[in-house]
Order: C-alpha cells, then sequence, then structure tokens
C-alpha cells in the first residue's frame, strides 16, 4: 500500500524501511498480547524512536540516531504496536500545511488533478492514515498541527490537553503548548491509542498527576452540545460548511 | 614605608601600618613581590599628589556562586563529581539531546533550603525557574535554567568578625555550564560537559562592604558557613565556589553610588582583595583625572594582579529571560522547611561558642580551629582519643597548622601527621615524658616521614629523646650528684645556702644530658635532702 501511495511522501522512513515491520514477520507468534498487539502505527519523526532516524524533517538532524525511545512510543510498543515508519512533518513542526520539510510536502489523499496540501505540521501523519498506509498515527499538536492536517485529510485529529500526554522524547517546538496527539480514522480508533500513550510520566514533569485528571462521563443517553466560535465565520468559508 | 598612603581600611588612620603588613604577610612568593613593586609605585604618584586614594571609599557587593554538595546534578541523575575523566559525567540532558526534559534534584533544594536557613533567610515557598538565553560551546542548550524574577530565598544577613553585617539581597538555584579550554589543542576548543548542569546557589549580596579587607572577610566567612552546613565544599582553588566582585567608587561621605563595573570569576579571597584594590585605584585614577569611569565586565588576571576589560556596556547580552515552561513553579511546605531547621549542622560560630564554653578554649583559639577548612573534624577526633582540649586545640593551631601551610600540598583533611599520631605527642607531653621542645621535634619529623603510622613513644625512643621517668634511676641520679657534693648537702642542711636545689638541678641534667625528667628530678631532690 505504502508504494502505491509513495507519491503522497507521507512517510520520511517508510515501512518498508522500519525495523518493527520488517521483524514482524518474524515474531507474529512472539506472545506479546497487548491492546495495540500487532497493529501498525505511524510516528510523526518529531518523536524520537531508538531503532529509527529521528530528524524532525530537518537538515540538522538528519544524521541524528536517538539512544531512547520517547515515553508515547515506549507505551506503543509495551502495548504491542508496531511502529510502521516515521511520517513527514513541517521542520520542528513550525507550519500549518506540511510544505516546509527537508523531505518535500505531503500531498494529501485528496488531490486529483490539482494536488492539494495535507495540512499541517503532522501531515504526513495525516496522509498515512488517510491513505490506509497505517491504522492510526502519532502526531504532535501545538497551534493545531494535528486538528489541521486530519480536517484536511478527512480522518479524525485528537489533540488532548496540556499535560495528558508525556513530552519526553517529543522535539521541542514550544515547551508550553506541545501535545503529543493521535490521528485515525474513527474515534473508537483515536481512543484505543489514546488510552494507551496517555497519563502521568516520571520524566516529563508538565504531565498532570492522575489523580488531578477529571475525565466526565458522556455519551449514553444526554445529548451533546457543540459550541462554535461565531468568528469562525468568516466571508471565506463555503457554503456547505456554513 | 611601603604604600603609606595606601590603605583602604574602614578602621581608619590608627591602623595603617597594621593593615598594609596584613597584606604583605600573608602573601608569598614571587607574587607578593610583584604585588608590593606594583603597590610601591602606585604609592608613589599617589605621595605625589597627596592622599587621594584616601579619600574615597569602595562600595563592594559580591555574588558568589557555590556549588552543591549533592549526589547528582540539578536537573539530571548524572553524577556531580569533581575531576573525573572528561565526559564521563555527562546525562542525555546535559547534553541537550533533542526531546529530553530536565528533572528537579529534591537533594539540591535541600541544601539550598539549608544555606538559606544558615543566614537567617527567608525561604520562599514558592519558586520558578527562569531560561537565562546565551549563546556558547559550554551551554549545550543554549540556555541556563536559573531563579531569575521567584528565587527560593530572600533576604539574610552574615554578621562579620569585625562587628558589621553584610545584607543578603536573594540565593537561588542555578545550572553550573561546562568547561571549555580554548588552544590546549592547536586550533580546537576543547568542551568537558562534567561539570554542565551542576548545581549552584548564587549568593547575592547587598553593596554594603567598604573595603578590600571587608570583602575578604566576607568571602572568608561565608566560605566556612557553607562548608561547615555541608552545603558545599567551598574550595575556591578547586573551583567548588567562585566570586564575581562588584565595585564602585565614591567619595567619603558622598551618598550617591558611582558606577560599577563587575569583575567575573574570581577564585580565590586573596585574589578578591587584590581585584578590589586595583579596581579603586583604577576608578579613582580616571575620576582625578576627570574621566568618567565606564560601566564593564572584567576579569582578573592572577598572574598581573590586575583587572582587564571582557564586555562594555555596548557589548552586553540581552539574556531575554524567560519562564522556563518545562518545569512547574516549585511549591515546598512549612515542614519540609522545618525538617531542615531542626538537622541544621552546628554554625562556626555556635561551634567556637560551644568550645569556649565547654571546653574552655580561648576565643581566638576556637575561632583558628572552626575557621580552618577540617580543623574542628581533626580538632574532635584528637580530642576523642583523650587528650587536654586547649593543649589538643593550641597545638593544632599553632604548631600543626603551621606545618600545613607551610607545605604547597597541605592539608587537614588527609594530613601527613594522623590523629592518633598527634594524640600519642600530647599524651607524652602531658605525662611530662618530653619537654615542649622534643614535642615539636617529634611533631615535625611525623610531618617529615608523612606515613601517618609512627607514634610519638616509637619515635622519641628511636631518637633517644624520651626523658626517664624511672623513679629508680631518677633516685640513683640523685644519689649520685649529691654524693659528689657532700658540701653543698650540709648547706642545704645547714640552712645555709637557698640556691642549692637549682644547682643540684642543674647538675642532675648535666649527668643526664638533659634526659631526666626536672620534675621527677627536683621531687627526688626533695625527698633525699630532707
Amino acid at each position: 500500500q505504502s508504494k502505491r501511495m509513495a507519491h503522497l511522501n507521507a512517510y520520511i522512513l517508510p515501512p518498508s524501511e522500519a525495523p518493527a515491520m520488517q521483524r514482524e514477520k518474524a515474531n507474529r507468534n512472539a506472545g506479546i498480547s497487548g491492546s495495540l498487539d500487532g497493529i501498525p502505527i505511524a510516528v510523526k519523526d518529531g518523536f524520537c524512536t531508538r531503532d529509527m532516524r529521528t530528524s524532525a524533517a530537518s537538515a540538522m538532524l538528519k544524521d541524528f540516531y536517538p539512544c531512547y525511545d520517547a515515553t508515547v512510543v515506549e507505551r506503543l510498543r509495551g502495548a504491542g504496536a508496531l511502529i510502521c515508519g516515521k511520517t513527514n512533518m513541517d521542520e520542528f513542526a513550525m507550519g500549518a500545511f506540511n510544505t516546509h520539510s527537508n523531505h518535500g510536502p505531503v500531498l494529501s489523499p485528496w488531490s486529483d488533478a490539482e494536488e492539494r496540501v495535507s495540512g499541517g505540521s503532522s501531515g504526513g501523519s495525516a496522509a498515512a492514515v488517510a491513505s490506509y498506509q497505517c491504522y492510526a498515527a502519532l502526531g504532535s499538536d501545538t497551534g493545531g498541527s494535528v486538528r489541521i492536517p486530519a480536517a484536511y485529510c478527512g480522518i479524525v485529529g485528537f489533540k488532548p490537553s496540556y499535560g495528558m500526554c508525556s513530552r519526553f522524547g517529543l522535539i521541542a517546538y514550544a515547551s508550553s503548548l506541545d501535545c503529543p496527539a493521535v490521528l485515525a480514522r474513527e474515534v473508537g480508533d483515536v481512543k484505543e491509542v489514546f488510552d494507551v500513550i496517555r497519563g502521568e510520566d516520571v520524566n516529563d514533569p508538565t504531565t498532570a498527576p492522575s489523580e488531578d485528571v477529571e475525565t466526565s462521563a458522556c455519551g449514553g443517553d444526554r445529548p451533546i452540545r457543540v459550541g462554535i466560535p461565531s468568528e469562525y465565520n468568516v466571508e471565506e468559508l463555503s457554503g456547505e460548511m456554513r | 614605608m611601603l604604600a603609606r598612603t595606601y590603605v583602604l581600611g574602614a578602621r581608619g588612620h590608627a591602623c595603617r601600618g597594621t593593615l598594609v603588613r596584613a597584606a604583605v604577610r600573608s602573601d608569598a612568593g614571587v607574587g607578593a613581590r610583584h604585588t608590593n613593586r606594583v603597590l610601591r609605585a602606585h604609592a608613589s604618584t599617589a605621595t605625589a599628589s597627596g592622599d587621594k586614594y584616601e579619600q574615597y571609599e569602595a562600595v563592594i557587593g559580591i555574588e558568589v556562586h557555590a556549588q552543591l554538595k549533592s549526589q547528582t546534578k540539578l536537573f539530571s541523575p548524572a553524577r556531580a563529581i569533581f575531576a573525573e575523566a572528561a565526559n564521563s559525567q555527562v546525562h542525555l540532558h546535559d547534553a541537550a539531546i533533542p526531546g529530553t526534559l530536565p528533572l528537579l534534584n529534591a537533594e539540591c533544594v535541600k541544601l539550598a533550603v539549608r544555606a538559606g536557613l544558615a543566614f537567617g533567610s527567608t525561604i520562599n515557598l514558592r519558586s520558578c525557574f527562569d531560561r537565562k538565553h546565551y549563546f556558547y560551546a559550554d551551554l549545550p542548550q543554549g540556555y541556563q535554567i536559573t531563579q531569575q524574577y521567584h528565587p527560593l530565598v530572600s533576604d539574610g544577613k552574615l554578621a562579620l568578625e569585625n562587628g558589621k553585617d553584610v545584607r543578603i539581597l536573594r540565593m537561588h538555584l542555578e545550572q553550573d555550564s561546562g568547561k571549555s579550554m580554548h588552544g590546549a589543542v592547536p586550533g580546537l576548543s576543547l568542551i568537558d560537559l562534567n561539570r554542565c548542569g551542576t548545581a549552584l546557589v548564587e549568593i547575592v549580596s547587598h553593596p554594603d562592604m567598604r573595603s578590600s579587607e571587608e570583602a575578604a572577610l566576607y568571602v572568608r566567612t561565608l566560605q566556612n558557613i557553607l562548608f561547615h552546613t555541608g552545603v558545599c565544599d567551598a574550595n575556591m582553588e578547586e573551583g567548588s565556589m567562585r566570586c564575581d566582585v562588584n565595585v564602585s567608587v565614591r567619595k567619603r561621605g558622598e551618598q550617591e553610588f558611582g558606577t560599577r563595573c563587575e569583575v567575573k570569576n574570581v577564585n580565590g579571597v586573596r585574589f578578591v582583595r587584590k581585584a578590589i584594590e586595583f579596581e579603586l585605584r583604577r576608578h579613582v585614577d580616571l575620576l582625578e583625572a576627570g574621566i568618567r569611569v565606564d560601566q564593564e565586565t572584567r576579569s582578573f588576571d592572577a598572574s598581573r594582579s590586575i583587572t582587564v576589560p571582557l564586555r562594555t556596556k555596548e557589548m552586553e547580552v540581552d539574556y531575554r529571560y524567560m519562564p522556563d515552561p518545562d518545569l512547574p513553579p516549585l511549591v515546598i511546605t512549612e515542614d519540609f522547611v522545618r525538617a531542615i531547621r531542626d538537622d541544621l549542622p552546628e554554625l562556626p560560630t555556635e561551634k567556637a561558642d560551644r568550645y569556649v564554653r565547654e571546653l574552655k578554649l580561648k576565643r581566638e583559639t576556637a575561632l583558628a580551629i572552626v575557621s580552618e577548612r577540617y580543623a574542628s573534624d581533626y580538632f574532635e577526633k584528637v580530642l576523642e582519643l583523650g587528650p587536654d582540649p586547649v593543649l589538643a586545640a593550641n597545638w593544632i593551631s599553632n604548631e600543626l597548622l603551621g606545618h600545613v601551610h607551610a607545605d604547597i600540598v597541605g592539608s587537614l583533611r588527609e594530613c601527613a601527621v594522623s590523629e592518633e599520631q598527634l594524640a600519642s605527642v600530647l599524651h607524652m607531653l602531658q605525662t611530662k615524658e618530653i619537654s615542649g621542645k622534643i614535642a615539636k621535634q617529634i611533631l615535625a619529623e611525623m610531618y617529615e616521614r608523612g606515613d601517618r603510622r609512627g607514634l610519638a613513644q616509637e619515635i622519641a625512643s628511636a631518637k633517644g629523646w624520651a626523658l626517664v621517668t624511672d623513679s629508680a634511676q631518677i633516685r640513683a641520679l640523685c644519689q649520685q650528684v649529691m654524693e659528689e657534693h657532700q658540701e653543698q648537702v650540709e648547706s642545704h642542711r645547714r640552712g645555709t645556702s637557698k640556691r642549692v636545689m637549682k644547682f643540684f638541678m642543674g647538675q642532675a641534667m648535666k649527668k643526664s644530658e638533659g634526659k631526666a625528667q626536672p620534675d621527677t628530678v627536683r621531687q627526688c631532690f626533695e625527698e633525699l635532702l630532707d
């Protein structure tokens, strides 16, 4: 699938080169059983991965091979997930269209005759998920970097509250705003991945202690009210959106 | 003669000679001779224009950076040890590897709180960490984590021996940088990150000091307190404590402050004194010549005893301080502070008071012992072995320290003479087996050997220095003397000569070649003659 979709440029380190995928056939019966057992998940190239080059889409880090895993990556592996590659992004997460990358821009899978941007900075993650190159992907959201590409690529992008997920191993952009975040095709898939990576981490002093986190029960028979700021209603908005 | 006109003493004219002599005695060797030459040079110009330096006073504030004696660094678990192999104590975070985050070390907070309590300061239960940005190869992150806006400790004071109280403005935690060496290998600068990230406490004083001696006293007193409370090794030669000295001058009697210059990274008490003296002269010379003093950052050149410019005001760096977003505010509780207060080690002045009160030491001796690094530990260990405290204190502060100071590598920490050895010397002294003079010889012999093994008894008998105290031998000696001088015995018995005892003593000493124990001999004679 990745080979067919290679033109989207979603990956910096594609599945064909990801060590976990190469081992997958050998490890099929290795006996790890976690909630994400054997599931391929792509990781934005801003997260440190022990066995894969991590460049944050920058020439400055083109030879950076971290000796440790980001906490969120470690937790995914701990649940049995296969890290199937490192996805393209705006360099150091500085961008909203995924056009500023040392590795070239990412195309939205919805591109037709016209090439369309995937959105950014987690554009590679969004494009990979939308084109079925992975089950879900990790991204990071500082000022919309997961929500924007998710919207552009027509998938689900979820940014947790700051402090819900550990930033240890995430190459920093704006330390008081960065959030590891999840992209997937279905809300349920997002939740599955989020439940694995979330939570306090001793290595990140800005994660919220578990006892301080309140989750409100929702769903069931209570109707949900969604608020949209009236400022969003701009002239440029297309009719169907409005 | 030496620079009579150049004196900065806060104590005034009466102390002139003393201060200058003190300045000369505490230096040794080439450095001193050079300094004296420099002083003489300035003195001759000063004499020509009258006491121009006398009309001014220096206004001095000092920032001390002290390395905390924690096991690991301030924000990483790497060990914080001095002088290991280069780049052997570097954690990922110290090297600013992407994605790493700072993890606060509670032990460092405790040590900093302890330092604050030792100076009677206010401990701020809520403090914050900020980033101070500047670019240098030995600062991998490109910023130092410090506490600019909300320090851990505020206020405090340090009482000096001369009666002055120096107010402390604040103390805060911050990271140390790595070390860079330029030119060791041609064309390269070498960076050692072992020290990078080590915890420092920065202690900032108010500009309350008014002379170089006072400033030196402040630094020595502060050093001593930090050492005794276990906060810092406070060894300026090794770099565990460094000073930035801020100096301005003004005419005596003026209220306004002059322009301040900062001399950075002064790493010796005598260098603090010399740097201030040089700056005072430099500022006064400029002012007297009608030139404005520029605000500058300077550094101290120890080899020439002068300060040289480092940065001018135009080159001042904008540090772009900002709260560090990776670190939440530090919040400590009253209980946390109370526990540290309860465990506070004895302060040097308290220790000295205790020695005076309980051990009956003279105040000067007690102060000498608490002022010398490791002396009080040594002293208390010696005391465990039983000698008289006053005797022990005198011998340590005079004789033993005399040897240590004369020895370039001398120190009381791993002293050439062990506590057991010294105790054995004192024991023989107390039992009068040796005289004071012999005791000094034995100590010198011990120090020379430096093997921390030979006890006084062994050395004394090996060298034949021990006095004879055996009563049988003494009796035989006395009787022999008396036999040889019957007339004197008769005159004593008849009561016609009072100087006979002295005569007999002399004879006995001569006969025994000074080996007989005098008091025992005297006692014996008294018995025999009566």
